[in-house]
């Protein structure tokens, strides 16, 4: 039987059902990570935890089972159970939600409780220690008592340079360091909850005075003042717009949100970051997740603001911080190497990038060199039952002869318009290939082919494209959308659903060890076309970004304050 | 032309019946309304369709001869509004409040400003969350009438004030706008302020137009006939006489509601129907209120 108090810590922090989707998503992630490491013989942990990881995070984000609703929080200091009880049990949970997943399947690889401890890549390792990153930083932010005796502004702080450190550091023994280290955290965190309760509860204390707004117009002494109506004022409504402003680009969540737009916009189209589809996807619910928080502000709807105006202070910060990172992108595109050698069951291949692989049905042509010497590209199927392999054609096996080695690279520099002598191309792979230096890399600045400004475009305008097509989803007639709540309608399953596929299918490449990933290879073929002809697609890209901007305003112009209003009191108090 | 029109609204929440079912009102100016109605009644939805916050799933809306969706700043700028739970930013000062909507209201009266702010004895330089709620509720009265509004819309304005404060803020609203002849609708649960304020009564129940009157007429219209110990059968009687509305059991006593003149009635009861015990006397609103829309015996 569970004791109440647990019922009653999973009853305030599963509101709308949010935690069974929780737990049912992270352990249903887990497993799903944990059958794929086992048919794939890869890392088990890691890709597991990930999976758990992104699951718990898409779903709850980096609070749950924290602080919950500070409503909630009173409700259940004014029942009569125990503090000790209530620590407990959100104890229980925090373990449950977060590191028991994470443990089992740590012990999984690590300790070789089933079959012995697997190969691991180093982008599962990465992933793996930041995901430790992740639940270390919950439970740093769990921490509400420790937060405010240690200096709550310094641990936040602290919470993006841990898990970006984590990401970074290679040793897989990182992971379980942070998860060790995150326990006594969440228990020293409930200890002091118990003893103190009233610290979990929202802080009463008077809020600082941001300062009277001052008019824009001097004060009128009172004996010259005859007339009654300050038309002037009216005109520019800059204490609303500094208001506005504020709430949707001020705060410390929006501002992390626009922090990682700009980020993520740099990456996706310098080239950082490899995996399009689940970041541009990521970008997305970023997008998403800022103009749930932003729409807020239709809360003042009732004041003559005009919509188009209002507007502005949801669509644009997360516009402009995209417009900020794809800015840079286009100023510092990344290396672009041609090519790149991979290692893959026991051998190394040189491979082109992505935008270099073709396309066919059955088994990709045979490479035959003139002296006879031959290779079939290995084909990477799309799974599901799909008959459409990819394949490099300038691929290069370890064991081919050198003169087949010059020969393919010989035909990736024809096809791309560059050139290097034969002798050079010798040189270069003589001694066999090196993982770490792609071909046209630091020794070949010649080699260096920028991405071009019209992939650049092409790629910024995409971007853009979907961040507006992510509002839609937020910005519709009707009621605005609680922050706290996603409303389950066609459209949000649609979109979370395409997110999650896409991150799972991320998942499925990084499973493999050559790092494959065939969404990339499909949609490098369906730019190409359009980087090919940017002159007509960058036009009807403008033209589609400002139709869809269009159509965000008539939306927007027809959304209502939200429905339970109480629900999003974080911005607002009620009086 | 009316200042507020309202044609067949209806209008649903996700996943909820009809919270209004086909209300049309209309409001000429000068005119001050007290909409009444139980808990979950429409009062709130019906204000908040009123004042261009939600949109009718079906019907029309205008104000002052404008569709509120089609042309919001404008209908907005000549509207006050104060919410049962008025979304406010806690942390700006309560004058920092006040001149963020003097920005936005071109016919903001600085002079008014400044005799509320005396008369109400606002603290300006306090943030909005430090003030009591009697204090902010007085804050955002002042936003909402110092542009001087034509159509005034207060859904349960005085809520969770004491009876000062409470009477202060209503007689306040009705002084400084009756000067302008500005239209008021209000809605409440205290019928003593709707008795003392309205001048014409709208009670909605269940989404749906219940009783609109003129309520100085509505309360000499309506009397009631309350007999002592009455066994079903004269219920039943009571039934057949006619102007009957509702009747209604309170202890062994039955209250029965009847739309005529009172010494006429009396006589009926009396005479004809052998009820001599019966008293016949008008009622308070808040009586005739829970005679119309609580439970019939």
């Amino acid at each position: 039987m569970i004791p109440a108090s647990l019922r009653l810590s999973w009853a305030t922090r599963s509101t709308d059902g949010r935690g069974v989707l929780v737990v049912v998503g992270a352990v249903g992630a887990f497993t799903f990570g944990t059958v794929l490491s086992a048919a794939t013989r890869n890392d088990g942990s890691h890709l597991a935890f990930w999976c758990s990881a992104v699951v718990t995070a898409c779903l709850i984000g980096v609070d749950f089972p924290g602080t919950g609703h500070f409503r909630w929080s009173e409700f259940e200091l004014s029942l009569p159970i125990a503090p000790l009880a209530r620590a407990r049990a959100h104890l229980v949970l925090c373990f449950a939600v977060w590191l028991l997943p994470s443990l089992v399947g740590y012990a999984l690889n690590q300790l070789g409780v089933v079959g012995g401890r697997l190969p691991q890549s180093e982008a599962l390792v990465a992933l793996g220690n930041a995901a430790a990153g992740v639940v270390l930083a919950t439970a740093l932010r769990h921490s509400l008592a420790l937060q405010r005796s240690l200096g709550g502004a310094a641990l936040r702080l602290a919470v993006a340079p841990v898990m970006l450190a984590a990401a970074a550091v290679r040793s897989p023994m990182f992971a379980a360091f942070m998860l060790v280290l995150a326990a006594p955290l969440l228990a020293v965190a409930h200890r002091v909850a118990a003893r103190a309760p009233e610290l979990f509860l929202p802080p009463v204390a008077e809020p600082p005075i941001l300062g009277p707004i001052t008019s824009p117009r001097p004060e009128v002494p009172d004996q010259l003042d005859t007339r009654t109506t300050f038309e002037a004022d009216a005109a520019e409504p800059r204490s609303f717009g500094r208001l506005a402003l504020r709430y949707s680009a001020g705060g410390a969540y929006p501002v992390l949100m626009l922090v990682m737009l700009a980020l993520w916009s740099l990456g996706i189209n310098s080239g950082w970051l490899q995996v399009a589809a689940a970041n541009t996807m990521l970008l997305a619910m970023l997008v998403v997740s800022h103009a749930m928080w932003s729409t807020r502000l239709l809360r003042l709807s009732h004041l003559p603001y005009p919509r188009a105006r209002l507007f502005r202070f949801v669509a644009w910060p997360p516009l402009a911080a995209i417009a900020l990172g794809l800015g840079l992108a286009l100023a510092l595109p990344a290396p672009d190497p041609l090519l790149r050698a991979r290692t893959r069951a026991g051998a190394t291949f040189l491979e082109s990038p992505l935008g270099g692989w073709q396309l066919t049905t059955g088994e990709p042509p045979l490479v035959t060199a003139p002296d006879g010497e031959s290779h079939r590209p290995l084909a990477r199927p799309f799974g599901l039952g799909s008959l459409v392999v990819a394949y490099d054609p300038y691929e290069i096996p370890r064991a081919s002869s050198q003169s087949f080695h010059t020969r393919q690279v010989g035909r990736l520099l024809a096809d791309r318009g560059l050139s290097l002598p034969p002798e050079q191309i010798e040189e270069r792979f003589g001694s066999g290939p090196n993982p770490y230096l792609g071909l046209g890399s630091a020794r070949y600045p010649e080699l260096q082919k920028p991405a071009g400004l019209a992939r650049g475009l092409v790629g910024a305008a995409a971007v853009l494209i979907v961040a507006l097509i992510g509002l839609h989803v937020v910005v519709r007639p009707g009621a605005a959308v609680n922050p706290n709540r996603w409303r389950w309608d066609a459209l949000y399953i649609a979109f979370f659903g395409l997110f999650m596929l896409t991150q799972f299918l991320q998942l499925l490449a990084l499973s493999r060890y050559d790092g494959t990933d065939p969404i990339a290879i499909l949609l490098a073929h369906a730019g190409r076309p359009l980087v090919d002809h940017a002159a007509l697609s960058l036009p009807l890209a403008v033209a589609l970004v400002a139709l869809l901007y269009r159509s965000l305003l008539r939306r927007f112009a027809q959304m209502e304050p939200p429905l339970r209003a109480k629900k999003m009191d974080a911005w607002f108090i009620e009086i | 032309m009316a200042v507020l029109e309202l044609e067949g609204i209806r209008r649903s929440y996700e996943g909820t019946p009809d919270a209004l079912r086909g209300v049309s009102l209309s409001i000429e100016p000068g005119e001050v309304l007290g909409l009444v109605g139980r808990s979950g009644a429409g009062k709130t939805t019906l204000l908040r369709v009123a004042a261009g916050l939600l949109k009718p799933s079906h019907g029309a809306v205008t104000i002052f001869g404008l569709d509120p969706w089609q042309r919001p700043v404008e209908v907005k700028r000549r509207l006050g509004y104060v919410a049962e739970s008025q979304a406010v930013p806690p942390r700006l000062s309560a004058g920092a409040l006040i001149a963020m909507h003097r920005e936005l209201y071109p016919t903001w009266d600085r002079d008014l400003e400044r005799t509320l702010l005396a008369r109400l004895a606002i603290p300006a330089s306090k943030p909005i969350a430090a003030l009591s709620k009697g204090e902010a509720r007085k804050v955002l009265l002042l936003c909402a009438i110092a542009h001087r509004p034509e159509l005034l819309i207060l859904d349960e304005p005085a809520g969770g004030l004491d009876p000062v404060a409470r009477r202060e803020f209503l007689e306040l609203s009705i002084e400084l706008l009756a000067q302008n002849g500005s239209t008021i609708l209000f809605s409440s649960h205290h019928m003593t302020d709707v008795e003392r304020i309205a001048g014409r009564l709208v009670v909605i129940e269940r989404g749906e137009k219940l009783i609109d009157s003129e309520l100085a007429a509505f309360q000499q219209e309506h009397c009631v006939a309350v007999l002592p110990a009455a066994p079903a059968p004269e219920v039943e009687r009571l039934r057949g006489v006619s102007g009957f509305v509702r009747s209604r059991a309170r202890g062994s006593s039955l209250y029965a509601v009847f739309r005529r003149e009172p010494g006429e009635l009396k006589s009926e009861l009396s005479d004809r129907l052998q009820l001599p015990d019966v008293a016949i006397s008008r009622l308070s609103l808040e009586e005739m209120f829970v005679a119309f829309v609580g439970a019939e015996s």
